[in-house]
C-alpha cells in the first residue's frame, strides 16, 4: 500500500463511521456510538476493560508521543 | 455551576502541565496514568454515589436501537486497516491512527485540550455513563 491508498481507505471508514452516527443522531431509528457505549458500560467486565482501555489510550497518544 | 468551572479550570491546567512534560519519561507516564486513575476512581465513587446499575434512565433508549452489527463491522474493518498499516514500513508510506493522531495534536494547545477531553472521559466511562 501506498501512502495516498492508506490515507483513503481510514478516509473511507471515517467517513462510513460518521454517516452512520449521523443517520443515528438524526432518523434516532438506529444505533450511534453513544447507544454502543451504553451497551457497553452496563456490563461490569465490558466496562472495565473500556477503561483500561481508555486508559492505555491516554498513556499512549500523551506519554508514547515523538513529538 | 461556579464549582464545575474551577474543576474544568483545574482539569485544563493540569492537562497544559502534564502533556509538557517530557514524553516517555517516567513523570510523564506518572501524570497521565496517575490522573486518569484519579479520574476513574472519582468516576466510580460517583457511580456508586448515584446508586444505580444502569447509566441510561431516560425514556429514550438509544442502545435498545439496531445497527450494533454494523459498527462492529465498521470497527472491524478498521483495525483490520490500522494492522495492514501497522505491520507494513517505512511509517511514513505506511501512516498508522497514532501517527496520524500525534501529527494532529502536534501543538501544545491541541495536545491540551485532548488530554482534558480524555480525562472527562475516564470519569464518564468509569461513572458509567456513555461518553
Amino acid at each position: 500500500m501506498t501512502r495516498t491508498i492508506t490515507l483513503a481507505g481510514f478516509a473511507v471508514i471515517g467517513v462510513a463511521l460518521l454517516s452512520f452516527q449521523l443517520w443515528g443522531m438524526v432518523t434516532r431509528r438506529t444505533l450511534t456510538l453513544d447507544g454502543v457505549v451504553g451497551l457497553v458500560v452496563r456490563r461490569p467486565v465490558l466496562r472495565w476493560l473500556l477503561v483500561a482501555g481508555w486508559l492505555w489510550l491516554g498513556w499512549h497518544v500523551f506519554v508514547r508521543v515523538e513529538l | 455551576m461556579a464549582g464545575r468551572a474551577v474543576v474544568g479550570l483545574g482539569v485544563g491546567v493540569y492537562a497544559w502541565w502534564a502533556t509538557g512534560l517530557e514524553t516517555f519519561s517516567a513523570e510523564s507516564t506518572w501524570a497521565i496514568v496517575g490522573a486518569g486513575a484519579v479520574a476513574v476512581v472519582v468516576g466510580t465513587w460517583r457511580r456508586r454515589m448515584a446508586g444505580r446499575q444502569s447509566p441510561l434512565d431516560s425514556t429514550d433508549r438509544p442502545e435498545q436501537r439496531p445497527g450494533l452489527g454494523i459498527w462492529l463491522g465498521l470497527l472491524a474493518v478498521l483495525v483490520v486497516w490500522q494492522m495492514s498499516a501497522y505491520v507494513q514500513e517505512p511509517r511514513e508510506d505506511h501512516p498508522t491512527l497514532s501517527y496520524l493522531v500525534n501529527h494532529l495534536l502536534d501543538t501544545h494547545g491541541a495536545r491540551t485540550v485532548a488530554c482534558a477531553a480524555w480525562l472527562v472521559g475516564a470519569e464518564r466511562l468509569a461513572r458509567g455513563e456513555a461518553t
